[in-house]
């Protein structure tokens, strides 16, 4: 039958589409999610303002790994502070998601509150410029509604964004498993 | 008759909904739009803010307050957003839920069938028209980009992308010539010093016109005809200062301080700046004010200071090109000393009660290319830039002493403490020789060199708002009471003196080899003096108190009345 | 590359007491797609009983709501069937890595289609669900204005498969018109779009899926070779011409009558002058795409910073590119790739629109089988069941 044929035919164009996984190995069976290279980032700020959603799924994490637990923290306090102290006009983040908590002379250790943090990498600046770069902007998955084409990463101007396996789903600066 | 009933409930429920869904899409755009600018406004502000003095306690509480104000508004905009959306997608829900029960309770009547078949033939034929439009119209669209846009090589092949160079040339003089928008040059830019001194002469850029003498054209007849009167929406006693077609003027209140520009060949407000970085306002006088300060300009920005200690410079579309705060002016009456443009360098005399400086800033980038404290007294004087010896000086009066800089290096090359009293008006420097008078300082010439008095006359009433204006050899001291005193500029010997009906406020000004003067009933003079008598060449009655300088516009002038009003003098054959 | 900072310029410090806190980030993220894929399957088989069995436009109607549901907002919207062609194209030129799920969310319902029809489109998309509860009154869209409209999304398809595949992104998704919908966010110029959409889904059926939706043109492809007919009523038709009025999306046409034999000959002529016509068509298709390819390598990123770069321009992008070590000639190599392929893509599928519009137009010529009664056209179908309950022939009061 010439229908039965067809039919075969098209079924046959679209298996075509199932030889990429072969092609293309790397990939998992399972999704790949939206992710922040943070050697890439320049914390242009667009992160805080483009994504879909009304609070950022961008936000920014501490790796204490590489902390210095530095006294004069670059990330929390800004450039001209004078005192370090909590008071407004030293602090760098806009919003006061950072917490400083003292742990031993001389050290300070320095915490995100995820409620508050709204993505927009002041503080991360901060760090990378005078410090560890311990600070980093990744995109919390628990919060991503993973779209098809991530409006950040569109117009990221680092092109920071990549697609990570959802089995690993963070970039860290650091490899987590490296103490010391 | 149920069934009736429940299908009027459903419509009822999708009006509802519908005007639901409109009304909060509506308020919600509204606030999106609204609330937009005033956080990144506001974020903006605090960011500069800090970094400024935080040494000062007011600024730091200004600071925290800002700091909680912005945080809590942010997440409350935020939260209001999320909030909002979710009653929209419940009200938008709804409303599809109300249509589609409708027709899932309510199948579609069974209507009359309408007689008239199709005629599939004819359908055939529009089809093939309409595909030829749309083809045409994609082709079209395809023609277009393509016109319009190129390949990133070609881009480097092409000559035609050379950045296109600003016509260095200045502007010809030709007085119905209309010239749109004046090429503004991107900030960093290199500012050749002597060209732009040179062009500034053709155009009316500072307190007393230019630094160089004004080459501006004037009226023949000295006859005028008023040909708008616009007012400025803030008061001030600044001058009002043109270039090319475009007026500046400036004006603020506890308010807003602001920056406006108007066409100067039709009088319509293009657009106003506003200033806001102070937070405290000083103590000012009514006859002072907060814009006392006349503008400054080049071919790409415009400059003003205010008594706020706010410094702001735009480009000639409003556009802020950088502003700084000052430390906070404290000083009787108000700030009041003019800035002053050279070339690249904008020169700023801050002396208050406490403390003198004298700052310099890059005009491009408004970075400080040096100051100097200058531990003297008060004053509201303005400073002159004058070029001896090939060299960039700056020669400052106030209350104690007259100073003379270098305009490089920013050191003082003399001082001499041989002023007095409340030193408000501004000297002349020629051929090596500075002349300044000022009422309870003094009266006379001191050479640029060393700072040598050269000559010394007291015995003259001295000016104390207009500033004494030297033409050719004879040095002219204009006063509020109305009589002018002609010096000789070699000796100080006093010459004649002049009397006129109402005294000056506003300085005179040389254009040219004449003199244009306004008094304070608003008389418009043009004059020329020698050493035997003064010649009051026209008079033109504006008849309107005046204590601005008047700006030269191709032949016509523009005044800046005490009611604050700018009216356009348009010259008369 | 080049990292963009120097690390551990502090040394970490040695405590005696403290230990340091975890991260508090998740190793793993749930993978629902297979959940996803499931649904999608449970949602094709229903639409397929509930229109092939039932024949009931209120199971379509509860199926499109339950699509919604589960589709737009029990899992999130994205990734959904209409987008991921972009993904094939881009992996299947770029590179990318591609999971299996999102193949087979791209091949289920094109499989389906072949066999059933688009009951995709009925039962399984929240977009069409959207739209299918929207409508309220009908305005027909006059048949020769739909045939043209048509058109729009294989060139939305050519386009968007161009772009993905040279790596510019996904734009149909950047500017997917129902995304304030299923995120609550609205960027301006898709709220626009938005805004249109709704108001114009009120009065036309479906204005996203006839005239824009990409996906429904492989939909319609596939569904051209299916057996399966659906019949709008199964007794023996009265020509009353309620269901071609009934049906608002123009999938119902009237059987023709026989012409006379000067008008089936100018018909004979047209269709032989539009057939000589298709090589010239897909020469100038291609040129046309050929044309327009610097336009849209203009939105490339790369061709973008190369161009920024040029002019001098103080952005974010030239900021990122000066500190990545990234060298010009690399960056130029870059712009070049990207270029070519877009122009050897622009080419391709400039030549796909033209053969794409030279096939309507054909179809649009020939003469209908002459059959005796109303037909559905498959491939315009939407499977909504509305023909179903305006054929008199099937209410119950009539026919008893």
């Amino acid at each position: 039958m010439n229908r039965r044929k067809m039919i075969g035919g098209l079924l046959g164009v679209l298996a075509l589409p199932f030889t990429l996984l072969f092609r293309n190995r790397e990939s998992g069976a399972a999704g790949m999610r939206w992710q922040i290279h943070p050697d890439k980032c320049i914390q242009c700020g667009k992160c805080e303002t483009e994504c879909v959603l009304t609070h950022s799924a961008v936000k920014c994490v501490h790796q204490f790994v590489s902390c210095g637990y530095c006294l004069f923290c670059s990330g929390y306090y800004q450039d001209k502070r004078i005192h370090f102290d909590t008071a407004g006009e030293n602090l760098r983040c806009p919003t006061d998601a950072i917490s400083r908590t003292y742990i031993e002379d001389p050290y300070f250790e320095y915490r995100i509150d995820e409620e508050k943090c709204i993505g927009c990498g002041k503080c991360v600046k901060g760090c990378v410029s005078f410090g560890n770069g311990s600070l980093f902007l990744q995109v919390r998955q628990e919060l991503c509604k993973n779209c098809n084409q991530c409006r950040i990463a569109m117009i990221c101007p680092s092109n920071a964004f990549t697609r990570v396996p959802a089995e690993q789903p963070y970039i860290f600066r650091r490899p987590p498993e490296e103490k010391k | 008759m149920k069934n009736h009933a429940i299908r009027q409930t459903l419509r009822f429920c999708q009006g509802t909904a519908l005007l639901f869904v409109l009304f909060l899409g509506g308020l919600m755009g509204y606030d999106a739009w609204r609330s937009q600018q005033p956080l990144k406004e506001g974020l903006a502000q605090l960011e500069l803010l800090k970094t400024l003095d935080l040494e000062d306690s007011r600024q730091t509480q200004t600071i925290r307050d800002l700091d909680y104000l912005y945080r809590s508004a942010y997440f409350q905009t935020k939260d209001r957003q999320a909030y909002g959306f979710l009653l929209l997608g419940v009200g938008f829900l709804s409303f599809c839920a109300a249509l589609g029960t409708e027709w899932f309770l309510f199948p579609p009547k069974l209507n009359v069938p309408q007689t008239s078949a199709a005629v599939p033939e004819r359908e055939r034929k529009q089809t093939l028209y309409f595909s030829l439009g749309a083809l045409s119209v994609l082709i079209l669209t395809v023609l277009a980009v393509r016109m319009t846009t190129r390949s990133a090589f070609e881009e480097e092949i092409s000559p035609t992308s050379a950045p296109v160079v600003a016509s260095a040339e200045p502007p010809t003089e030709k007085p119905t010539e209309k010239v749109a928008i004046s090429p503004t040059s991107p900030p960093g830019e290199k500012i050749d010093r002597a060209a732009a001194m040179e062009e500034e002469t053709r155009q009316w850029a500072q307190f007393r016109g230019s630094v160089l003498p004004n080459q501006n054209s004037l009226s023949a007849a000295w006859k005028f005809r008023e040909k708008w009167r616009v007012p400025i929406p803030l008061e001030g006693f600044n001058s009002p200062i043109v270039w090319e077609d475009r007026l500046f003027a400036a004006g603020g209140n506890e308010q807003q301080r602001a920056i406006f520009c108007f066409d100067a060949p039709s009088g319509k407000r293009l657009w106003e700046t506003e200033c806001q970085l102070a937070t405290r306002y000083p103590e000012l006088t009514d006859d002072t004010g907060v814009s006392a300060p006349t503008l400054c300009a080049d071919r790409s920005r415009v400059c003003a200071i205010f008594a706020t200690g706010e410094l702001l410079c735009c480009d000639h579309d409003g556009k802020i090109l950088w502003q700084k705060l000052l430390p906070f002016p404290e000083i009787s009456y108000g700030y009041a000393s003019s800035l002053l443009l050279v070339g690249e360098k904008l020169i700023v005399q801050y002396d208050l009660n406490s403390s003198q400086t004298l700052y310099v800033f890059d005009v491009t980038t408004g970075d400080e290319i040096w100051k100097a404290a200058r531990e003297s007294a008060t004053s509201w004087s303005t400073p002159i830039a004058l070029l001896h010896e090939g060299k960039l000086k700056i020669f400052v009066t106030d209350s104690l002493s007259a100073e003379l800089f270098d305009g490089q290096t920013g050191e003082s090359l003399w001082k001499q403490e041989c002023m007095g009293g409340e030193v408000a008006t501004t000297s002349s420097a020629s051929a090596g020789i500075l002349y300044l008078s000022n009422t309870g300082a003094m009266t006379g010439a001191i050479s640029v060199k060393d700072g040598e008095i050269l000559f010394r006359n007291d015995n003259v009433p001295a000016p104390d708002v207009a500033s004494p204006v030297l033409l050719g050899d004879v040095f002219l001291l204009f006063s509020s009471g109305g009589s002018v005193i002609a010096l000789d500029a070699a000796t100080g010997e006093e010459l004649y003196e002049e009397e006129f009906d109402n005294g000056f406020y506003a300085s005179p000004v040389v254009i040219q080899d004449k003199l244009v003067g306004i008094n304070l009933d608003g008389e418009l003079l043009l004059m020329t003096a020698t050493k035997e008598k003064m010649n009051v060449e026209g008079r033109f009655a504006l008849e309107e108190k005046v204590v601005a300088i008047p700006a030269m516009y191709r032949g016509n002038v523009i005044v800046r009345t005490f009611e604050n009003e700018l009216v356009f003098l348009e010259t008369q054959p | 590359m080049i990292p963009l900072l120097a690390q551990m310029r502090f040394p970490a410090p040695e405590f005696e007491n403290y230990t340091l806190p975890e991260m508090g980030l998740e190793a793993e993220v749930p993978e629902m797609i297979f959940w996803r894929l499931a649904a999608l399957m449970v949602f094709l088989v229903l639409s397929g009983i509930g229109f092939y069995h039932f024949r009931s436009r209120r199971a379509m109607l509860l199926l499109a709501a339950g699509g919604w549901f589960v589709f737009g907002f029990w899992f999130s919207a994205c990734p959904c069937s209409v987008g991921m062609f972009q993904n094939i194209a881009e992996s299947a030129v770029v590179g990318t890595p591609i999971p299996l799920g999102v193949i087979l969310l791209f091949a289920i319902p094109l499989a389906c289609a072949i066999f059933w029809g688009r009951l995709f489109c009925a039962g399984a998309c929240p977009l069409g669900a959207v739209q299918e509860w929207l409508h309220w009154k009908n305005v027909p869209v006059p048949l020769p204005v739909d045939r043209v409209l048509r058109m729009v999304p294989v060139l939305v398809l050519t386009l968007c498969t161009v772009m993905a595949a040279s790596g510019m992104g996904y734009y149909l998704c950047r500017l997917d018109p129902w995304l304030p919908m299923f995120f609550a966010a609205v960027p301006t110029t898709v709220g626009v779009l938005t805004l249109i959409l709704l108001v114009t889904g009120l009065f036309v059926s479906r204005p996203f899926c006839r005239y824009l939706c990409p996906y429904g043109v492989l939909l319609r492809f596939f569904t051209l070779f299916s057996p399966a007919r659906p019949q709008i009523t199964p007794q023996p038709c009265i020509r009353c011409r309620l269901c071609e009025q009934g049906c608002p999306n123009g999938a119902i046409l009237p059987p023709e009558p026989e012409e006379r034999s000067e008008v089936q000959k100018e018909g004979l002529r047209r269709l032989s002058l539009l057939v000589a016509c298709v090589p010239f068509a897909l020469f100038f298709g291609g040129l046309l795409g050929t044309l327009a390819a610097p336009a849209v390598s203009s939105l490339h990123r790369d061709v973008r910073l190369l161009r920024e770069l040029r002019a001098g321009a103080e952005t974010k992008e030239v900021e990122a590119f000066e500190v990545s070590g990234t060298t010009l000639a690399e960056l130029h190599a870059r712009v070049a790739m990207a270029e070519n392929r877009v122009l050897v893509g622009m080419c391709l599928g400039g030549i796909f629109f033209a053969g794409c519009g030279m096939a309507e137009l054909i179809a649009n010529a020939r003469r209908r089988q002459e059959e005796e009664v109303y037909q559905i056209v498959p491939s315009l179908c939407f499977c909504c069941g509305r023909c179903y309950s305006t054929c008199p022939l099937n209410r119950k009061e009539v026919s008893s």
